[in-house]
């Protein structure tokens, strides 16, 4: 009797100190919807209007004509897809490699990947964006890569830099080393089928869950980067993305006056690819979690 | 007990691995060489690089001068010294108390939330909920009769301010993660511990902890190298009323924002290329330390 | 055969290309402020002279303006048209980004246009684009606020602002401000640096010594200035949450401010705006005033720079002949509420210009001080922003803040 009403106690304080900290997750995004809804007025008001008496739809309007959407979720769904889809082919080759055969500076190949995760991003952006402005003959380019711009104003600046990832490739090595057996691979050698054919036929299927926890991970990382599109916009601004374009909504309203504007804007930027991402909670951090479970 | 056989495939492992080690070649050893290459010149990137003055270590010298880098480090390195001390400790402990309900889906979502969104918009969000005047956090404060406080607009408090939110955003993540290492400890471990007659205090520092190891390092790691190259939270947070993200007077100044500011605003590709290789001489060398001493504690352990 | 085909393929390609109407697209980066807009009247008019022109606006936040013009230069593809602040022009001059301007816009600008707006576009002995608007500051306040708390006038010296400020702030129960005495704009540099340096000139003090090599503005009467200033702090009529944007809202007594708000003021006030006072600012020891200026010019890497420097022409140099004035000169007054750099656009802008609200700015045109043009501009402006908003928090005394300041900035001012 004793013992079970202090499970039942532990299990209360529990549930309070998980309220408390779920509230304080979601408080910040329920507050930025109720006062993306709000008048200008309400907004500032003493004593504070947590829900606003009218919903002022028309903020939204409002925000959609000066900021263009559109292009910001266009540019983010094409840079991210492809990136998704480089990094989900690159990290299933090169990781059944590592997972699968030996060969010569194996160890050194995997150990320098691994390392890269340490670089700093910035180390790369000044190389990077002189480099893609020196292409030559694309841009208006000459060939020695001097005169024009080079990739600065195409979307593949956005996405070359990102086709190969260590986490991914990482991560589906370990699948491939727990889940498929040699054995399955002598067999279908035996049975006289090509490397590659037993990549492509056998494996893949297989390795579906592992390439979709890739996929999803990369998806929502890409989505979500601001810096290096941020430099790229400075100069292009025809190539920014959607968190570049939520960065550049306070300019976009005067933040002093028009705090419901910028929180609309932000709720249209932040809101439906949440929905959406939430779905996938599992996949995501089994995915991030494996990398570690397992070293 | 690696036969000729066995390396029998390696021309189709090369196959497979050419596209990373072409990336790798053009996307990370050229920039690396090249940004030391230009941290020991003077480039404004305006003019060709054969032209640009070589200046030695005097970019290096430059930088460790600098008062606003200085300051920056030390913002940086409290800020990552908190998310590692405060926020990775308090997820595992949400975990914990996390693995103890049966039905945890529902909590488990809402801890997802803040790792899907865009941390420039986090930052943006809590800018306003940090406004002094109208913001929700003071207006919460007041009602409680507790005294108020500036946050973001006192350099006292500002990048108090901006930990806090750091530590909000990762904690939910962290603590996902962190419950999958602890659902998979094995119950029989705790039962056994009971008839040994050992609390939970005991519990969570006898058997949960040593378990969650490699969990806890991997955390640390990647939080670690997350924290050091803070940049799009400093910049939602002080860059919309303050024009100029990083103020107050520097306060939240950290070392990438600091970077994108010398080599983007004042076209300094020299001096922005000394940082940016000094923040990498850091964080390899602290993630180096961390590994060794994991691996000493752990071979220690068994 | 097909050799024949390619050919004449060719050539249906080659003739239609120069019969074909050549259009060229000009780009200009036009900052985002809420007050500037209204230009699209004299694109659309440009577009209807010269149907082979069309105009691309290109849309940039001031704070992001220097770092766009540089990147996009660097980028190689960049606007064909600025609209520059006058401190970056060192810089930009110095890499190489700045088009010459023709010789006939040279002796254009030389003649016609107010001397501190020729300074400003002049780097290195040279004319590097067309000036456009002054700005120079003035004490803007609510004559609202100041009569319900007993004054009739604005104040005249910085002791009679600090106590009239304090007179006129308001606070709620838990000592916020809720009514300012007087407001700064903390975060953006202009707005930290132009009033504290305009008090330092009146103060007596000096920025930079004569040949620009050396800051010296931590010299007595430049502390003395900063104190002034951060009496306001320490005696809580301000703080750095207070900002000079929320004026309108009718909650702020007076503010350090350019003729250019004029447009927004009127916008956002409505019927409040008759309210709005400018008066000289409060001086320490004499009249004094900090001016700036800006100027129009083209990318060297500018792929239209004729059509640019013509479209220029037609905006700056030509004159409207009903009104006797040019566009740019209708655009800076009408729209923006600007102080006009060309001579002939002050003396035929008269009744606008001495309205209630530009009058006082055009009068102090005379006690006013150009702002210095130095290599690295921006970022000694930073650092004393940093240093100066660190003495307002109390975070350092004026001194230390000044010393500090001039130390960062004569580090810069040596780099080449």
């Amino acid at each position: 009797m004793n013992r079970k009403r202090k499970r039942l106690i532990s299990r209360i304080i529990i549930y309070i100190i998980l309220a408390i900290i779920g509230i304080s997750m979601i408080l910040p995004f329920v507050w930025l919807v109720s006062s993306s809804l709000k008048t200008r007025a309400e907004f500032v008001a003493k004593p504070p209007v947590w829900i606003p008496e009218k919903a002022q739809w028309n903020n939204y309007p409002k925000v959609i004509k000066k900021v263009p959407f559109l292009k910001y979720y266009s540019n983010s769904l094409i840079v991210s897809l492809s990136v998704t889809l480089c990094v989900t082919i690159t990290s299933a080759f090169a990781g059944f490699a590592f997972a699968k055969y030996n060969f010569k500076f194996k160890q050194f190949l995997f150990s320098f990947f691994l390392s890269t995760i340490m670089l700093p991003a910035f180390l790369f952006v000044v190389p990077e964006y002189f480099m893609f402005s020196k292409i030559p003959l694309i841009g208006g380019n000459s060939i020695w890569g001097t005169g024009g711009y080079g990739l600065l104003h195409s979307r593949l600046v956005l996405i070359l830099p990102f086709i190969v990832n260590s986490w991914g490739i990482f991560l589906a090595r370990q699948f491939y080393i727990i889940s498929i057996p040699d054995e399955l691979l002598q067999a279908a050698r035996i049975d006289g089928a090509s490397e590659f054919k037993i990549f492509i036929k056998l494996i893949i299927p297989i390795s579906k869950p592992v390439l979709a926890t890739i996929a999803i991970i990369t998806f929502i990382t890409q989505w979500n980067y601001l810096f290096w599109p941020l430099v790229i916009s400075s100069s292009a601004p025809e190539l920014s993305t959607l968190p570049v374009g939520m960065k550049m909504l306070a300019m976009a309203f005067d933040p002093a006056r028009n705090q419901q504007l910028i929180l609309a804007g932000l709720t249209i930027g932040i809101i439906p690819p949440s929905l959406i991402f939430i779905l996938f909670q599992k996949y995501y951090v089994s995915g991030i979690g494996m990398t570690g479970l397992k070293e | 007990m690696k036969s000729k056989f066995e390396f029998r495939y390696q021309k189709i492992a090369y196959l497979y691995l050419i596209i990373p080690v072409v990336f790798y070649s053009v996307f990370i050893i050229f920039p690396v060489g090249f940004s030391i290459f230009i941290s020991l010149r003077r480039w404004n990137m305006l003019v060709p690089i054969s032209v640009t003055k070589f200046v030695g270590f005097k970019n290096y010298l430059r930088v460790f001068k600098d008062p606003v880098f200085l300051m920056a480090f030390k913002n940086t390195a409290i800020y990552t010294s908190c998310i590692l001390l405060i926020g990775i400790p308090l997820s595992i402990i949400i975990a914990v108390l996390l693995s103890k309900l049966k039905r945890n889906a529902f909590w488990r979502y809402i801890l997802f939330i803040p790792s899907i969104v865009p941390l420039i918009s986090i930052g943006m969000v809590w800018a306003f909920l940090y406004d002094p005047t109208w913001g929700p956090i003071n207006t919460i404060i007041r009602i409680f009769g507790l005294p108020v406080s500036k946050w973001l607009w006192d350099t006292k408090t500002a990048m108090f301010s901006v930990t806090l939110v750091g530590i909000w955003a990762t904690l939910g993540i962290n603590t996902l993660i962190s419950y999958m290492g602890v659902k998979e400890i094995p119950i029989s471990l705790y039962e056994a511990a009971e008839i040994d007659g050992g609390n939970e205090v005991k519990k969570f520092f006898y058997i949960t902890l040593p378990l969650l190891k490699p969990i806890i390092s991997f955390l640390m790691i990647t939080n670690l190298i997350n924290s050091f190259q803070i940049f799009d939270l400093v910049v939602g947070l002080t860059g919309q009323k303050l024009a100029e993200p990083g103020g107050p007077a520097n306060s939240t100044q950290v070392l990438v924002l600091y970077m994108y500011q010398t080599a983007f605003k004042y076209l300094k590709m020299g001096k922005a290329s000394a940082m940016a290789f000094i923040l990498f001489l850091l964080l390899f060398s602290t993630s180096i330390v961390f590994l060794k001493s994991l691996k000493k504690s752990e071979r220690e352990n068994y | 055969m097909k050799n024949i085909s390619i050919l004449v393929l060719c050539m249906i390609l080659i003739v239609f290309s120069i019969t074909a109407f050549p259009k060229i697209v000009l780009r200009i980066a036009i900052h985002t402020d809420f007050n500037r807009e209204g230009f699209d009247k004299y694109l659309e008019e440009y577009t209807k002279l010269h149907p082979n022109i069309e105009f691309e606006k290109i849309a940039v936040p001031f704070e992001d303006y220097l770092t766009k013009v540089e990147v996009s230069h660097i980028s190689g593809n960049p606007p064909d048209i600025y609209h520059v602040y006058s401190l970056w022009g060192v810089d930009l001059v110095k890499s190489g980004i700045l088009d010459e301007p023709p010789q006939d816009i040279r002796n254009d600008v030389r003649k016609n246009y107010e001397r501190v707006a020729v300074n400003g576009a002049t780097i290195n002995g040279e004319i590097w684009g067309i000036p456009t608007e002054i700005d120079n500051y003035c004490l803007v306040y609510n004559k609202k606020i100041l009569k319900e708390n007993g004054y009739s006038d604005p104040p005249r010296t910085w002791n009679e602002l600090i106590d009239m400020a304090k007179k006129c702030t308001k606070y709620d129960k838990d000592g916020n401000i809720i009514q300012y005495g007087f407001v700064f704009l903390a975060g953006w540099e202009s707005a930290v640096v132009h009033p504290y340096l305009s008090l330092a000139y009146s103060n007596g003090a000096k920025f930079l010594n004569d040949d620009n090599t050396k800051c010296i503005i931590n010299s007595p009467e430049g502390i003395e200035a900063l104190e002034a200033e951060v009496k306001l702090f320490k005696m809580h009529i301000t703080d750095i949450n207070g900002s000079v944007w929320d004026f309108p809202n009718g909650n702020i007594a007076m503010m350090i401010m350019a003729p250019w708000d004029e447009g927004n003021l009127k916008s956002t006030m409505g019927d409040n705006y008759k309210y709005v006072g400018v008066a000289p600012i409060p001086v320490m020891k004499k009249p004094k005033t900090l001016l700036y200026t800006w100027f129009a010019c083209v990318d060297s890497k500018s792929k239209h720079k004729k059509a640019a420097w013509d479209f220029l022409r037609w905006m700056t140099e030509q004159i409207q002949p009903d009104k006797r004035t040019t566009r740019m000169g209708d655009y800076l007054v009408e729209k923006v509420g600007a102080i006009p750099g060309r001579k002939i656009d002050i003396d035929n802008h008269y009744y606008q210009l001495f309205d209630q609200y530009t009058k006082t700015f055009v009068e102090e045109l005379k006690n006013s001080v150009a702002e210095d043009n130095v290599y690295h501009g921006a970022e000694i402006k930073v650092t004393l922003m940093n240093e100066i908003t660190n003495a307002w928090l109390g975070k350092k005394t004026s001194k230390q803040a000044l010393d500090d300041a001039v130390k960062a900035i004569n580090a810069l001012l040596s780099e080449d």
